[in-house]
Order: C-alpha cells, then sequence, then structure tokens
C-alpha cells in the first residue's frame, strides 16, 4: 500500500539528482571559488599598462588586454566578486519584501490583500527594465541603486507567487489542524504555512538568480550599476562593444556571464520536483 | 452534572457565487463527560461544518457553543487558547491532515510548544508518552508523514490531538479515509482512550455500522437540520423519521441471504439544492409518507424526532431486529 | 462451463519494482456476476483496468493471458481492442465525475458510442439515448440529454455512466468501485439499479469493490484478493458466509455489523498490508495471520482445492476448517 518514501524536507533539498543539476552546480562552486581566491589568483586589475593595450591573449595574458592595457584574465576574475553578489542580493531583497508582503495579503485578504495586489498590477503593467533604470538613475548610479531598482521591480512576483500558495495552503486540513491547537494566526502562517511555501518560492528564486545577475550586468553595461574603473562582467562588455576587433576583451566577461546564468538555470531543477513537500 | 459540551441553536452558513447556503440551520446537541455522541448524514447535511465550528474553525452565524459552562464565542486571546487546550479535533484525511515538512515528533510537540508547556525535557517526554498511549513506538518519532500509512498517520493525528489532554474530541469522520482492516484498529484504540482517559467524543460519521458499536447517542442530520437523536440501541432497533428509517435500511450488510431480500430503497431521488431548500421539512420530497402538511410546515424536534407523522407511521423492521435474534 | 472471461496468471508491475497484481486468476462465466474483493493495494483495480487495456502507461504486464470469448485481449490487435471496449466489454467507473466528458452533452457521449458500436444514424441514436436515460432512472430524460455532466448529481452522474455502459448491449460489464463515491441512499439506489439491469439483460457482471455488503446482494461468486493475489474465491453464500482463508476471515470479521445482536469489540487485523516493493518470500499474509507456521513464511501457497468449487490459498485451510469458527 505505502512504500517508504524517502522524504525531501531539510537539506537533502538541495542535493542534485540529475548530471545537469550536478554540472550546474559545479559551474557556479567554481565561479564562487574563483571569485573567492580571485586577488590571489590574478594580478592588479586596474593596473594599466597603456603600451599594452589591446592585446591578444598570451601567455603573459591568458585573456588579453583592454584598451586601458588592463589584463582581462584578471579583470574577469575579479569582476565576479561585483556581479556574483548583486544577483544574490537583488534575489534576496526582492524575496525579503515580496514574500511576507504576498503571505499576508493572501493569509489576512481583506484590504491588505487589495493594496498589495493593486501595487504588485501596477508594477507588472511597466515594463520592467524601463523601470528599473528610472529607479536607478533617480538614485545616483551605484551599485546599492542598481540592486535596489531591479530587486523594487522583482518583488511583486515573490508577493503574488507567495500569495498563491498561501491561499491554497491555508485550506489545507493541516493548517485547520494547526488552528485547532491553539496556534495564533501569526504563528500558524509563520511557522506552518510559509515553510510549506519555501519550495516552490526556493524554486523559482533560484531560477531568478540568473535573470537577476542578467539584468544587474545589463544596468552597469549601461553605466547605471557597478561604476569604472571596478571590474563587472557587464560593465566590461560594455566598453569592449568600442573596439569590437579586440574580441577577447567582449568574448570572456560575457562567456563568464553566460556560463555562471545557464549553470545556475541547470541546478536551479533540482527544487523542480513533483510531490515536493507533498 | 452539566454537559461538557451544549450547542444551542448554532447556524453555520456560507455565502457562494449562487447564493447563500446555511449548512447548519439552528442545531441544539449537548454532550456529556465520557459520553460519545455520533453525528451521522449523509454529503451536504451540515455535520463537518457544525464539528468545525463547535471549535471555532468556522465561524457561527447564530447560536452559540458552551463548554464546561463557558460561551466560547466570547473569549478571546489567552482564555479562547486556554479553552482550545480542552476540545481538540481529528480529522479525516491522514494524508493532508499532518504537516508533510514535520517529522512525526515535531507535530505531535507542536500544541505543547504552541501553548508553552514545560521544558522541552518534559515535553519530549509527553510526546514519547502519547505516541505510545496511540500505539506508535519510538521508532516513528523522526519520520515525516509521507513515510508512514494512513492507519499509522491516524495515530499520529490522534496523539497530535491528545497531547494537550483534552476533555472533548470532535472526529470528523476519522476512519473513512482507510481500509477496513486498519478501521478497525482505530476505532478500537478511540474506544479503548475513551475508557483510559474519560474522553468525551463528538465523533462525525455516515457509516451506520461504526455508530452502532462506538457511540452512546446519535443525532442524525439532514440539510442542515437535526432528525432525530437518542440513545444508540433505541433508534437502531426502532427508528422514527423516515431518513433514519431510510439510512438504516440503504446500509449495506456482509450478509448474502439479506441483501437479496432487499427490497426497494425506502429513499427515492436526490438531495434537494441547498441554495433552495424544500418548504417545510426538508425531506419531503424524498420521504414515502409525505403528506401536504409537511410542505406547509417545518417539523420541530418532538421526543426526539422531527416528523409530523411521527405517531402514526407504521413500525419500522430494522435490520437489527429482523436478524440475528 | 464455458468462461465468457478468463484471466490466467496475471501479472502486472509498476516502476520501482512495485508487483501490483502476481499471477492472478478470474473467471466470469456467461451471465454470472463475479465480485473482487479486496483493500488497497490488493492489485483489484489494477486487474480490471488491465482486461480493457486501461493500465496507465508505466505499468507493465509482465505476464499471464486475458481471454474473453476466446480472444486473448492482451496479444490481440489495437484494433480489435478497440471494437470490443465499450460494445462487448464495457466499463462503469468509479468517480463519475471524471469518467464524463465536462464538455459533450451527456446525450452526446451515448450517441457517439451508439453511432460508432451499432452504426446507429444520428437520429436513431439520440432516441436509442433517451430510452437508456430513462431505462436508467433519470426523470425527464429527452430533455437532460441535452445537459452537461455538471448539471447532475453524484448519483444521477453514476446512472448516465451506467447508461453508457450498457448502451451497446455489452456482454460483460465492469464496475469498479462503482458507488464508492456515493452516499448510502444512493448507493442502495445503484445497486438496486444494477441488480434489475442485470437480471434484466442478462449481461455478465464483473463488480471490484473493498466492501463486502455492497458486492452481496449482487455477486453469485466472489474472489478476495491480497497483495496482488487471488487469496480467496468461491459462492457468494459461502464465501461470505463462512470464509476459509485467514485474511478473508479477519477481513470479514473487521467489518461491523449493523446487524449484530450486541455491540462488540472491533476486531482488527493486526499489522499493515505488506509493501508491494519488499514483499515477504512466502505467503504474503504470514506476518499478520494468527495461524502461521514455518511453512507458510517458506513457501507462498498457491489457491488449493477446499472442496465444492471453493479454492484457498493457504497451507493450513483444512486443519484450520476443522478447528471451527476463530
Amino acid at each position: 500500500m505505502t512504500r517508504p518514501v524517502e522524504s525531501a524536507p531539510g537539506l537533502r533539498l538541495f542535493r542534485p539528482t540529475t548530471p545537469g543539476q550536478w554540472a550546474g552546480l559545479s559551474i557556479i562552486a567554481l565561479w564562487v571559488l574563483l571569485a573567492v581566491l580571485a586577488t590571489v589568483l590574478s594580478a592588479d586589475p586596474l593596473a594599466q599598462q597603456t603600451a599594452d593595450r589591446l592585446q591578444g591573449p598570451s601567455l603573459a595574458h591568458l585573456f588579453g588586454t583592454d584598451q586601458l592595457g588592463r589584463d582581462v584574465f584578471s579583470r574577469v576574475l575579479q569582476g565576479g566578486r561585483a556581479t556574483l553578489p548583486i544577483g544574490v542580493s537583488i534575489v534576496l531583497l526582492a524575496t525579503l519584501v515580496g514574500v511576507p508582503l504576498g503571505a499576508l495579503a493572501g493569509f489576512v485578504r481583506g484590504w491588505l490583500d487589495e493594496a498589495v495586489m493593486r501595487v504588485a498590477d501596477l508594477l507588472f503593467a511597466l515594463p520592467a527594465l524601463v523601470l528599473a533604470l528610472a529607479i536607478a538613475a533617480a538614485l545616483g548610479p551605484s551599485v546599492s541603486s542598481a540592486v535596489i531598482a531591479i530587486a523594487a521591480v522583482m518583488w511583486p512576483r515573490y508577493a503574488r507567487l507567495a500569495r498563491g500558495q498561501v491561499l491554497t495552503l491555508r485550506r489545507r486540513e493541516f493548517v485547520l489542524a494547526d488552528r485547532a491547537t491553539g496556534a495564533s494566526p501569526a504563528q500558524v502562517l509563520w511557522q506552518t504555512v510559509l515553510p510549506n511555501a519555501a519550495p516552490v518560492v526556493t524554486l523559482v528564486a533560484v531560477l531568478d538568480l540568473g535573470t537577476a545577475t542578467l539584468a544587474g550586468a545589463t544596468l552597469s553595461f549601461l553605466g547605471l550599476g557597478v561604476q569604472p574603473p571596478t571590474p563587472e562582467w557587464g560593465a566590461m562588455v560594455s566598453t569592449a562593444v568600442q573596439t569590437p576587433e579586440a574580441w577577447w576583451s567582449s568574448l570572456f566577461p560575457g562567456l563568464a556571464l553566460v556560463s555562471f546564468v545557464v549553470a545556475v538555470n541547470l541546478y536551479g531543477q533540482v527544487f523542480d520536483r513533483k510531490g515536493l513537500g507533498r | 452534572m452539566t454537559d461538557l459540551l451544549d450547542v444551542r441553536a448554532a447556524t453555520v452558513a456560507y455565502r457562494t457565487r449562487a447564493g447563500i447556503v446555511t449548512a447548519v440551520n439552528s442545531v441544539d446537541l449537548t454532550v456529556g463527560r465520557g459520553e460519545i455522541l455520533a453525528l451521522v448524514g449523509e454529503s451536504g447535511c451540515g455535520k463537518s461544518s457544525l464539528g468545525r465550528a463547535v471549535l471555532r474553525l468556522e465561524p457561527l452565524a447564530g447560536g452559540e457553543v458552551r463548554f464546561a459552562g463557558d460561551d466560547l464565542g466570547t473569549l478571546r486571546g489567552t482564555a479562547l487558547r486556554q479553552a482550545r487546550r480542552r476540545l481538540q479535533m481529528v480529522f479525516q484525511d491522514p494524508q493532508s491532515s499532518l504537516d508533510p515538512r514535520r517529522t512525526v515528533r515535531q507535530i505531535v510537540e507542536r500544541p505543547l510548544k504552541v501553548h508553552g508547556i514545560g521544558s522541552p525535557a518534559a515535553r519530549r517526554e509527553k510526546v514519547a508518552e502519547t505516541l505510545d498511549l496511540v500505539g506508535l513506538g519510538s521508532r516513528f518519532l523522526d519520520r515525516y508523514p509521507a513515510a508512514l500509512s494512513g492507519g499509522q498517520r491516524q495515530r499520529v493525528g490522534i496523539a497530535r490531538a491528545l497531547v494537550l489532554d483534552p476533555e472533548l474530541l470532535v472526529c470528523d469522520e476519522p476512519v473513512s479515509a482507510l481500509d477496513v482492516s486498519i478501521q478497525a484498529q482505530i476505532l478500537q484504540l478511540l474506544l479503548d482512550l475513551r475508557e483510559r482517559l474519560g474522553l468525551a467524543m463528538l465523533f462525525i460519521a455516515h457509516d451506520l455500522a461504526v455508530v452502532r458499536h462506538l457511540a452512546d447517542r446519535v443525532a442524525v442530520m439532514y440539510l442542515g437540520r437535526i432528525v432525530e437523536q437518542g440513545a444508540v440501541e433505541e433508534m437502531f432497533a426502532l427508528p422514527r423519521h423516515p431518513y433514519t428509517q431510510a439510512l438504516l435500511s440503504a446500509a449495506p450488510v456482509p450478509d448474502v441471504a439479506a441483501e437479496r431480500a432487499r427490497t426497494r430503497p425506502l429513499a427515492t431521488g436526490d438531495l434537494p439544492d441547498p441554495l433552495d431548500p424544500p418548504s417545510g421539512c426538508a425531506f419531503r420530497t424524498r420521504c414515502p409518507h409525505a403528506r401536504p402538511l409537511c410542505a406547509a410546515l417545518r417539523p420541530e424536534l418532538v421526543h426526539g424526532v422531527a416528523c409530523h407523522r411521527q405517531d402514526e407511521l407504521p413500525p419500522f423492521v430494522s435490520p437489527l431486529t429482523h436478524l440475528g435474534g | 462451463m464455458s468462461s465468457l472471461l478468463r484471466i490466467t496468471d496475471l501479472s502486472v508491475e509498476f516502476p520501482g519494482g512495485v508487483r501490483a497484481a502476481r499471477g492472478v486468476s478470474l473467471e466470469v462465466a456467461a451471465g454470472e456476476t463475479l465480485a473482487v474483493v479486496g483493500e488497497s493495494g490488493s492489485g483489484k483495480s489494477v486487474t480490471a483496468l488491465s482486461v480493457l487495456g486501461l493500465l496507465p502507461e508505466e505499468a507493465t504486464v509482465t505476464g499471464g493471458r486475458i481471454e474473453f470469448a476466446g480472444v486473448d485481449l492482451l496479444r490481440c490487435p489495437r484494433r480489435q481492442l478497440n471494437e470490443l471496449r465499450g460494445r462487448a466489454v464495457a466499463m462503469v467507473y468509479q468517480d463519475p465525475l471524471t469518467a464524463l466528458n465536462p464538455v459533450l452533452t451527456v446525450g452526446r457521449q451515448i450517441e457517439e458510442g451508439l453511432q460508432r458500436h451499432l452504426g446507429l444514424r444520428r437520429r436513431a441514436a439520440t432516441v436509442r439515448a433517451a430510452e437508456l436515460l430513462d431505462l436508467v432512472g433519470i426523470p425527464q430524460a429527452a430533455r437532460r440529454l441535452r445537459d452537461y455532466p455538471h448539471q447532475f448529481s453524484g448519483g444521477m452522474r453514476q446512472r448516465v455512466v451506467i447508461a453508457m455502459a450498457i448502451s451497446c448491449d455489452p456482454r460483460l460489464i465492469i464496475a469498479d468501485e462503482p458507488t464508492t463515491a456515493l452516499d448510502v441512499t444512493m448507493q442502495a439506489q445503484i445497486l438496486d439499479l444494477l441488480r434489475r439491469l442485470r437480471d434484466d439483460l442478462g449481461t455478465s457482471l464483473m463488480v471490484i469493490s473493498h466492501d463486502v455488503g455492497v458486492v452481496a446482494g449482487l455477486a453469485d461468486r466472489v474472489a478476495i484478493m491480497y497483495a496482488g493475489r487471488v487469496v480467496e474465491s468461491g459462492t457468494a453464500v459461502e464465501l461470505i458466509g463462512a470464509p476459509k482463508h485467514p485474511y478473508g476471515r479477519g477481513l470479514l470479521a473487521s467489518v461491523p455489523r449493523l446487524d449484530a445482536p450486541s455491540r462488540v469489540r472491533f476486531a482488527a487485523i493486526p499489522g499493515t498490508p505488506p509493501d508491494p516493493t519488499a514483499l515477504p518470500a512466502g505467503c504474503a499474509f504470514a506476518p499478520r495471520c494468527g495461524h502461521v507456521v514455518d511453512r507458510c513464511r517458506d513457501a507462498d501457497p498457491p489457491l488449493l482445492d477446499a472442496a465444492g468449487g471453493r479454492l484457498v490459498a493457504c497451507w493450513r485451510h483444512a486443519e484450520l476448517a476443522l478447528g471451527g469458527a476463530g
């Protein structure tokens, strides 16, 4: 009748199950490692040797040099230290704002639900990137404003997601049972309902990591995120566009970005399980 | 001795897109200490809604629920939480009534933590004790519901309900979702618990045979009202309301001769639309004994039976008196 | 005696090593009603679905034969199976809501079958469909042909499903838990209907159920299944009155009886049904059996002859019968 099912809750949730997920996780881990060890593994990314500008890949400069004579290899490795945290911060901020709001809206209903959903609708109606640009420009070009701007555009997604989950979950018998034992509504929401919404939210958040990283890179590309001379993959591609014949100065940072985003999408599948927390 | 549970004129209504459905319509019932009252009826009769309303999981649109003398409707905050400890519920579906992300230990401990009872060590002990009471060993502590069978899950649900040492359990069809051979295990467990702990129960069910062997008193519901109530043995031997008679005669019995000899069922047709119930007696559209009076006037409960013609109707031969001595 | 349906040694497996059916053998004679009784995990539904090739994709039939009027349904060409389905063999499902197409009127659904299997023209099909709805007790049949499934109540929907099943005069109807989703008063009506139709039309019926009371009124013969096998079979009167297999005994004893002379303790079968991926060697019921001996754990008993057409899969059936009521 029933067979013992290996249950998902706990850290086992994060364990890759397919070769694709393993590959994704490895690449993410690799980039994180490289970012951490970047200063050890590479030279000063800001050092300009104008005599050597726009040199192709060589033994001295594995990825060549850019138009200011800076070592592209060093800049790519250290660029990860800017690009990666941006993506993570954006998703963290968006979920920290969106999930509680959406969960409360779905649980409490009434005017709070109306208010949150109307604001979310408004934000959905406007083109995301344009809005992010506007906010970032208004806040002044910097890393934090880029993060805030993009998170401001992304939070409604999590709000709606969390709300949907909570709406379904609050009718389940185990939630009713929790109320019956005398738990306060706050206890029921935060301790019982939300942990059961976590798997779906985590899935979306992890998959969004790639999108968020790209968005951050795009803003930097447009001059509104990381400011020069700090290396950042998006910004590097932006400046490299001016010197198209020096293909190495755009290819390597571009590859870094793409590989990271693809890796995140590959690994993110691990959260997409049928019967998750069934 | 005052009754433990005293429900007066309880009404539960739902608003749907098509109108208002009165799921429970001015119901009175009582449960004494250590007594098992069964609430019986088919789908849509309101028994589950009533059970939830007793625990204030559904709001009452009218009437009151008194527990040990206190009107639960007037309690707020801490007082309500305290009251909640004495009234607990066992749910129908063992699969969805347990939090899939918590272990058995966490599920059974939760009520204690919610009320801030005892130290972690004391709680651990209480959990172990309670699991033992329901026949689950310590090896179940760290398992998740998905790894348990239906019967085991239901035991966990019962343990969760018992851990606060309640005085009354509302059991909402606790065995309907289980296999027959497991049902018997859980039913006997509930009876044993009543013996050992002096628990009272409001037992909601649709299976009359179960009720026969479990309950002391029974109330039969139809479209939100009680149509007959009384002691189990009496009612089953001599049911007086046509609906009760229909239920008893329709219940299948594992006896070939009896089943083959079965005559036409007593209740014809379908359940009426709850949005537009029949005037007067709600059962009249299916009742073989209906008269114009039944459409004009709704019968009140008189001597435990809500039927205008209760004294005129021919005595009903129930399966109990017909067979088995 | 010629059997209309003969299932021999059917074995069905699901991924993960789940042996849902392990050598099931059943027979339904012409005009007879066979009840297959068991709890969840017994393999009864899987057996029923196998007959018409309605198993889910992931299931594999790993052995056995299913012969219907001489044709091996497991090996015949697809087209032949399709012709038989709905026509010679019809099915009544547990949940009428999911068995009916929500976007077609009830009339259309019945007419489709009539047109395809019996070659009726549209108008003739409509007339016949109305007759069928009337036959199954749906008031205002002609008008209701134009209604959609959701406009019927549960009991009425099941009547529609039954109307569809009998529409092409099948020789065999397989009913999988036909009343489980219904209230008890509606169940009584549907069982009454099935009995009447069966008697009037002379169809063979194979009823799958977990409720012995439900089948007691319908069945001529009963087979009890446990853990993917038939463990006992015999005439309804004898088997239900006095089962011989320890599981059969336990099952019947655990059903609370409305007609019992007085209140009794609930008699449960200790333990839980076995894990279909890890069945014990030997008799699958041994871990829960009160009469187990070593032999039971070593070897899985086949269906043994117990006189009077009774088959019991228990090494000790003869001694236990002598020992008297247990």
